[in-house]
């Protein structure tokens, strides 16, 4: 429950609403965090670009930030409509690029490739439940804020994605 | 989230690339341009406006700017063109 420690930090909303040097702060707490979803999303030429628009769409929308939320859910939640929203304009030539790179950066050559492929062919509200609760490890409770959805929603899709991932990797002979 | 496909999927997932150099300045910089281009276009508009009431209230430097507009001025200087006409004299031609 490393969120909710961070979300204990007082000074955390009033930084978030403040001005420059404040703000940066905040970049400096979830930049990684931005990084990892925007790079499982598979993005990889524009990431630098897109996570710096996250955090520059935070620092316009700072006024918004609720302070019952967490402060990493929120940035994550912009970070997701960004990547959602690159992905929706580029999605025909991103996917062919990003298995590219992503296969030199792998760490295992045999594996990783399929299981890329497997998660960029799931439509987008699987591939982000996926993205966020198996490979982030974030609980259902933090996807469920991140994405602003019901909890059960996130359950509900969360077997459904894992299911239709199931089926994908077994195709190519990966039974788990 | 002990699911065997996700201890499977985070165990053959690429590490996340770190954060290239001079990330966090180039934040910074971006952060400090977010006033800047309100301020500029703000300094433009003022500008442009106070050129268009200009414009509008000064005449242009070579426009002749009539002294009188009234009907009687008008009628006078018609006159005036029209006794020029009439006092027009011909060419006397001498004849061969």
């Amino acid at each position: 429950m490393k969120i909710k420690e961070e979300a204990a930090l007082v000074l955390i909303p009033d930084a978030i609403r403040q001005s420059h040097d404040a703000f940066t702060d905040i970049y400096q707490r979830y930049h990684g965090s931005v990084r990892a979803v925007l790079f499982r999303f598979g993005i990889q030429a524009e990431r630098e670009d897109l996570v710096q628009e996250v955090f520059l769409k935070a620092f316009r929308a700072r006024a918004d930030f609720r302070e019952d939320s967490s402060p990493k859910t929120w940035i994550l939640s912009i970070a997701i409509n960004v990547a959602k929203d690159f992905l929706r304009k580029k999605r025909p030539v991103y996917v062919e690029a990003a298995l590219e790179t992503l296969q030199t950066a792998t760490r295992d050559p045999d594996f990783y490739p399929t299981i890329e492929k497997a998660l960029l062919s799931l439509d987008l509200p699987f591939r982000e439940i996926i993205i966020l609760c198996s490979i982030e490890g974030y609980s259902m409770q933090e996807t469920a804020e991140i994405l602003g959805i019901p909890e059960g929603t996130v359950k509900s899709r969360l077997a459904s994605a894992r299911e239709k991932m199931r089926t994908i990797l077994a195709e190519s002979g990966i039974v788990i | 989230m002990n699911d065997p496909l996700d201890r499977f999927l985070r165990q053959h997932s690429p590490a996340v690339p770190p954060a290239p150099l001079g990330h966090l300045q180039t934040f910074q910089l971006a952060l400090k341009r977010q006033h800047k281009p309100r301020r500029a276009s703000w300094v433009l508009g003022l500008s442009l406006a106070a050129l268009v009431l200009l414009s509008l209230f000064l005449p242009a430097k070579d426009e002749k700017v009539p002294q009188d507009l009234s009907e009687e001025a008008f009628i006078v200087e018609t006159l005036d063109d029209f006794d020029q006409l009439l006092s027009f004299e011909e060419p006397i031609y001498e004849p061969y």
